[in-house]
């Protein structure tokens, strides 16, 4: 993209502004226009300002080395104005930096793992599984060793920041395999925790350093929360006092980081509240999952007042996301069909009535039942005004009112077409 | 409410659930038919002729444990809460007067093209439709070609021969069926009907030709290669993970193969002998029927394994697809020795395999509408071939490579 014109630097400063009012379906197909285009001055210029709503948002973006380096660790982000020495977070800005370290250093292995994430997105599950565990551990290897790079006071850190970090994040990739085996498991939901994996995890894990033990079992908490009740199992069968001393500490100090976040921080308002419909509903779980197992532990007294307020605050962002979502993506382009909905419509308003209905599902178990049996009729009747104008065939109706209402309802409208 | 509708019902409570009951099926027909619902908790289900009367459903115990639920058709909401697409399904099922695996699939691509299981199945399916008649128009030409060669009679040339191919195959085939009618003691048009029955019956074989590949012979492959990657994942589990699920998916898979390659030989020969086959016919087309079906029923069911396996992207998709496979294997009647010289029965370990306890949100919770969804995404793959499309836009399904229609 070119620079400099007045009339450019105007229409940057529009779109900009569109940009930030846009709807997240529409953001994701610009996204992937500037993707396509493969512009990088184009797509900063357009994407700077709403980074932060694109980090919650996860749309599908190219995968590329940097972002598969980052994906075991991407949790633990966060801006670097919230970061601070000690927590088992990482700062943003680092990442770029961490990333150039490990690919200099890997040679001829950079070139097969190019070769695998070749033309694939960020959510390509398998082409991320097979180039990641490539990577991952060798990354962990450099990362080890690696001195702070020339480009590092470009971080806005100090030097020896850059060894605490790198030895944090060389912890994290060294178990970035097991770690997201667990989790895929986890979101697949077929199936009991993996013991094995936890154990293959926490094996020696007292080698790594405090920060980067409370980083490995926040990524436990948050991204596999079925797996909690494992970890103390596996610590108590730990022979070495120091170790399970550790490992203890360890877990205290995750659960603490992790129940502020949810108290005060972004992982409730910026992964439900503001993130892509379609995770919100895993996301919900994953939190209802893990305040379960906090609640079942022996300590969970002095937690419980925590929670409470945690609960409430799950149960407002999830009726808001579901209010936006219901609106933003079922109910206005409904009603501002200017014609028959096509079939790719039609794919595109079933897969959101699904995303709001698991949703709604997930959420009902933190409060707000009132709330979903209000807003779901709502969506019904959106449904049936546009089959009403005649953007709605009856089949199409009917699939949407099954989503929504469910298989009995949709049953009558079958029905009473057939009769006629 | 809803336009003054009810209020959706809440599925019957536990207790209702019929009892758990053994399943050592002796014949096919008993074993039932695999019914392509989209119901996760339906996944497996089989459909039958009740002793009394009526169609009755087989589905696999839910906690992945011994043992089959047997309910009548008209029930499954006592059980479940089925999806439209289902309920219509089983409805129409029930006015079946013969439950095959023809006329299941019948059925279930009819209502598919309505489009209760979504618009990519809907445009599958009616795509489908007109395949298969097309399929049927190729597959009696190559019968009466076949039956041409066969006979080998050689009309007088007539002045037009060399004009017009087409007009001197024409009367070959007059020629051919005149002297088949004459050889048989039957009527001229007694043939003809019986070359398009005969077409109707072998349609899903293939007949060896480069144009289409068929039904039967492309899910055999499909399953071969799924069987492929089942055992070779198998290897890589430890004993206590899932290498003995594996070792028996894949050792039940192996002898159904091998079977299968059997009964598709013999199905095959039929068409090698057209001349032999319509006299077959004319003694008694029912055995001939039953005879071509029966690479049909030894495989019922085996597709859905295969769409689940392909399905599955990773490690922990394939360990999540292995459990609901085990599930889902289709027991191998005793039946089956009438049809061949095996004896070992390699299914006896699998109804008695320890699954692994289901998650409370499987099947039932949140993930439920992603998995109806993914059994949608099934239903059209099983309409359409799109073994070399990839994908169906639109859909974002990452990797099913082969499918059958």
């Amino acid at each position: 993209m070119r620079q400099g014109t007045p009339d450019r630097d105007r229409e940057l400063r529009e779109l900009r502004r569109d940009l930030i009012k846009a709807s997240d379906h529409k953001i994701k197909q610009i996204v992937a226009e500037l993707d396509h285009l493969a512009n990088p001055v184009a797509n900063r210029a357009v994407l700077d300002p709403i980074r932060s709503r694109l980090a919650s948002l996860k749309p599908a973006r190219p995968l590329r080395f940097a972002r598969l380096f980052c994906t075991p660790i991407d949790p633990l982000i966060v801006p670097a104005r919230d970061w601070r020495p000690g927590d088992p977070t990482i700062p943003r800005t680092v990442l770029a930096s961490l990333a150039q370290v490990v690919r200099s250093r890997l040679g001829d292995e950079v070139s097969a793992i190019e070769t695998i994430i070749a033309g694939h997105k960020t959510d390509a599950v398998q082409a991320i599984t097979s180039a990641g565990e490539l990577l991952w551990p060798r990354a962990a290897e450099i990362l080890a060793v690696a001195v702070p790079p020339v480009d590092w006071p470009e971080t806005g850190l100090r030097p020896a920041v850059f060894t605490d970090l790198a030895h944090a994040v060389a912890a994290v990739l060294r178990r970035a395999p097991q770690l997201r085996r667990l989790a895929r498991q986890g979101a697949i939901g077929a199936l009991p925790p993996d013991e094995q994996a936890v154990s293959d995890i926490l094996a020696n894990i007292a080698k790594e350093p405090p920060v980067a033990c409370a980083m490995i079992v926040r990524l436990i908490l948050t991204q596999s929360p079925h797996a909690t009740p494992v970890l103390p199992r596996i610590v108590a069968s730990i022979p070495g006092v120091t170790e399970k001393a550790l490992l203890r500490q360890a877990m205290a100090s995750a659960t603490e980081n992790v129940l502020a976040d949810m108290e005060s921080g972004p992982l409730i308002t910026d992964e439900i509240g503001r993130g892509s419909l379609a995770d919100a509903g895993d996301g919900v779980r994953r939190v209802i999952t893990l305040l379960a197992e906090l609640e079942q532990e022996t300590d969970a007294a002095k937690h419980r007042p925590r929670l409470r307020v945690i609960r409430e605050r799950l149960d407002q962002a999830c009726r808001a996301r579901f209010a936006d979502g219901m609106r933003e993506s079922l109910v206005a382009p409904l009603a501002d069909a200017i014609g028959p909905v096509t079939q790719a419509g039609q794919i595109r308003l079933e897969t959101c009535a699904r995303e709001l209905r698991a949703l709604e599902t997930a959420a009902r178990k933190v409060g707000g039942s009132d709330c979903y049996d209000q807003m779901l009729p709502a969506a019904a009747e959106a449904v049936k005004a546009a089959a009403e104008a005649g953007n709605l065939t009856p089949v199409r109706t009917l699939r949407l009112i099954e989503i929504l209402s469910g298989p009995e309802v949709a049953e009558v409208y079958y029905t009473r077409d057939a009769a006629r | 409410m809803v336009d003054g509708l009810p209020e959706p019902k809440p599925a019957a409570p536990r207790s209702q659930f019929p009892p758990v009951q053994p399943y050592h099926p002796t014949t096919f027909q008993e074993r039932g038919v695999a019914v392509p619902f989209t119901t996760p908790l339906l996944g497996g289900a089989r459909a039958r002729r009740a002793e009394q009367r009526g169609v009755e459903l087989v589905i696999p115990n839910f906690t992945g444990g011994r043992g089959v639920y047997i309910v009548s058709g008209s029930s499954i909401a006592a059980l479940c809460r089925p999806t439209l697409h289902d309920k219509i399904l089983n409805s129409r099922i029930a006015e079946l007067k013969s439950v095959t695996p023809g006329t299941i699939r019948r059925v279930g691509r009819e209502i598919a093209a309505e489009g209760l299981a979504g618009e990519a199945a809907m445009a599958a399916a009616r795509l489908a439709a007109d395949a298969d008649k097309d399929d049927r128009l190729v597959t009696n030409y190559q019968l009466l070609t076949t039956l041409i060669q066969q006979a080998n009679l050689v009309p007088a040339a007539g002045p037009d021969a060399v004009a017009s191919p087409a007009l001197e195959i024409e009367r070959r085939a007059m020629l051919t069926t005149a002297w088949v009618a004459n050889h048989l003691g039957q009527s001229t048009a007694w043939v003809a009907t019986a070359l398009e029955a005969l077409a109707d019956v072998i349609q899903n074989f293939g007949l060896g030709s480069a144009m289409t590949v068929g039904r039967v012979p492309q899910l055999v492959g499909m399953l071969r290669k799924a069987n492929a990657e089942i055992f070779e994942w198998g290897t890589t589990l430890g004993e206590k993970d899932q290498a003995a699920n594996a070792r028996t998916v894949s050792s039940v898979a192996d002898f159904t193969l091998a079977l299968a390659d059997e009964l598709l030989e013999r199905t095959q020969a039929l068409v090698k002998d057209v001349i032999g086959s319509l006299r077959d016919w004319s003694a008694d087309p029912d055995a001939l029927v039953r005879l071509a079906a029966r690479p049909e029923w030894l495989l019922d069911g085996w597709e859905q394994i295969c769409l689940i396996w392909n399905h599955a992207q990773d490690d922990a998709g394939r360990r999540a697809a292995l459990v609901e496979i085990v599930g889902q294997v289709p027991i191998l009647p005793k039946e089956v020795y009438e049809w061949c010289d095996a004896r070992a029965h390699p299914d006896d370990g699998l109804r008695f395999q320890r699954l692994v306890g289901v998650n409370e949100d499987w099947c039932t919770g949140a993930t439920i509408f992603n998995l109806i969804a993914r059994n949608e995404q099934f239903r059209a793959m099983t309409w359409r071939g799109l073994a070399e499309a990839g994908s169906i836009p639109g859909l974002g399904l990452a990797r099913t490579p082969e499918t059958i229609s």
